[in-house]
């Protein structure tokens, strides 16, 4: 009898199909987390149905999501090459190639002892009239670059942010325009690097393609934001 | 010779696989990043690391597909071994870890979450809860995507439930016979074990309930979604779906 009604179905089974509407889910959901044997039940559906996960069609997501992740959890940002940090080796050195991370290290490390230090890196974070971030920029003293990444979407197609840097008591310098998706890297000119330090500010300013005209502001200053060690 | 020369001649039979062509790796400078850009690494024909599950399935240098299974089982073990490190709080695999899987992540929350700005809040979400609750992996229970994706799809429900997100409502059509959407990839060499075996069953169910359990599992859609959807009464959704849930988990563990 195929079409007679079932009065109840298996909740841990339409749990993880997703057709339960927003009050029967608070329900499965606060069982499995007191129900252990409902909870085995779930982990048991969600791998008989996960392997459907082969028909999602992969979207690359935009570069500011894995920006605000790394900014949600605090995460530093990255200063010196990969195979120089621990981490890597120490996940690396998982399964079969540990011997083979461990000779690595042993091979590199040797070499890198007289490298100089490096000054500590700088960071601000650019944010709205609102407090929420709009760009950050991380500034690399010893190459006298900074990478600015936008951390929220830019609307106005019609003009671009451009980025300056305000020395204490001084005017606005142009660093140039900065992209509105993708991380741009830009060089701080050398009579702007010595004032690179915590006493200045960095803000976004919008302006016609290419830039203001006048080597001043010409828009509104959108975000702003001081200059800090990590 | 000595043991470290030994291992760089090792080094430079490693080969780093992007899907174009073969990149022959002389320096661990660039082996180290071919790992953290989460391409597949071969010696020879064998794989030592890779990812799978990315709809990039490496290739030759003449174009051939590579269709052992020992690759597959490879990239189950590279995000194996990466969540593990994860969990440890390492920030280097985290990193490696996003980029071999947030994009499969990315297309799971945006067949949820149409609007584009909800899936990204909701996969930065997905990501940090990865991040804290790494620990919380068992390899004994679910393969490491699936449970990476599992974070993501109760994250995108969740806040498809919360009310304040748009919703998919095109109509789906359970009276005609037509062939399903979705592409079944069983005859594919990528389709691993599981794969093949809910293809079989989800075969078993008819085509219309068929189309119902994916557009429920792909777009979460509710009970009352689907009924208004298909403009079928409530209870007979119901029905059909429950009925299909048993006959799979029946179905499956024959």
């Amino acid at each position: 009898m195929p079409n007679e009604p079932i009065e109840s179905g298996d909740l841990a089974g339409e749990y993880v199909l997703g057709v339960l509407n927003a009050a029967d889910r608070r329900v499965a959901a606060d069982r499995a987390v007191r129900d252990f044997a409902f909870a085995r039940e779930i982990e048991s559906w969600e791998r008989r149905l996960g392997a459907l996960i082969a028909d999602i069609t992969p979207v690359a997501p935009p570069a500011y999501v894995w920006a605000r992740i790394r900014a949600a959890l605090g995460h530093g940002t990255r200063t010196e090459p990969v195979w120089q940090r621990i981490g890597f080796w120490r996940w690396l050195s998982a399964g079969a190639l540990a011997v083979a991370a461990a000779s690595v290290v042993a091979l590199f490390v040797g070499q890198r002892v007289a490298v100089p230090p490096q000054p500590a890196p700088l960071v601000a974070i650019m944010a709205l009239d609102n407090g929420a971030p709009a760009f950050v920029a991380t500034i690399d003293r010893a190459h006298g670059t900074m990478v600015v990444t936008p951390v929220t979407s830019w609307s106005d197609a019609a003009h671009m942010p451009e980025l300056w840097l305000i020395p204490p008591g001084d005017k606005p310098h142009s660093l140039g325009v900065v992209g509105t998706a993708k991380s741009v890297t830009v060089a701080i000119p050398a009579n702007l690097r010595g004032a690179i330090d915590p006493k200045s500010i960095v803000a976004i300013s919008v302006e016609p393609p290419g830039g203001s005209p006048t080597g001043q502001p010409t828009g509104p200053v959108i975000a702003k934001g001081g200059i800090s060690g990590i | 010779m000595p043991r470290w020369l030994v291992f760089t001649a090792w080094l430079t039979k490693i080969h780093c696989r992007d899907g174009r062509a073969r990149v022959s790796l002389v320096r661990a400078q660039v082996f180290s990043r071919c790992v953290l850009a989460g391409v597949p690494i071969h010696m020879g024909n064998t794989p030592l690391l890779g990812y799978g599950g990315e709809g990039k399935s490496p290739r030759t240098p003449s174009g051939d597909r590579v269709a052992d299974s020992s690759e597959a089982t490879s990239g189950v073990e590279h995000l194996r071994v990466m969540l593990h490190a994860v969990a440890r709080g390492d920030q280097i695999a985290f990193e490696g870890l996003y980029r071999a899987t947030s994009a499969k992540l990315f297309g799971v929350c945006l067949r949820i979450l149409p609007k584009r700005s909800d899936a990204e809040e909701v996969l930065q979400e997905a990501y940090t809860t990865i991040w804290r609750k790494a620990g919380s992996y068992d390899a004994a229970i679910a393969s490491p995507i699936t449970w990476l994706m599992m974070v993501a799809r109760n994250k995108a429900i969740d806040r498809v439930r919360s009310g304040d997100s748009e919703r998919m409502l095109e109509p789906i059509d359970v009276a005609g016979d037509i062939a399903d959407s979705g592409t079944p990839i069983a005859a594919s060499v990528e389709a691993d074990d599981d794969r093949r075996r809910l293809d079989r069953c989800l075969e078993e169910l008819d085509a219309a309930r068929r189309r119902l359990v994916r557009t429920a599992f792909f777009e979460g859609a509710t009970y009352e979604e689907l009924a208004a959807r298909c403009g079928a009464p409530l209870g007979t959704v119901k029905s059909w779906i429950r009925r299909s849930l048993l006959k799979l988990k029946a179905c499956l563990e024959r």
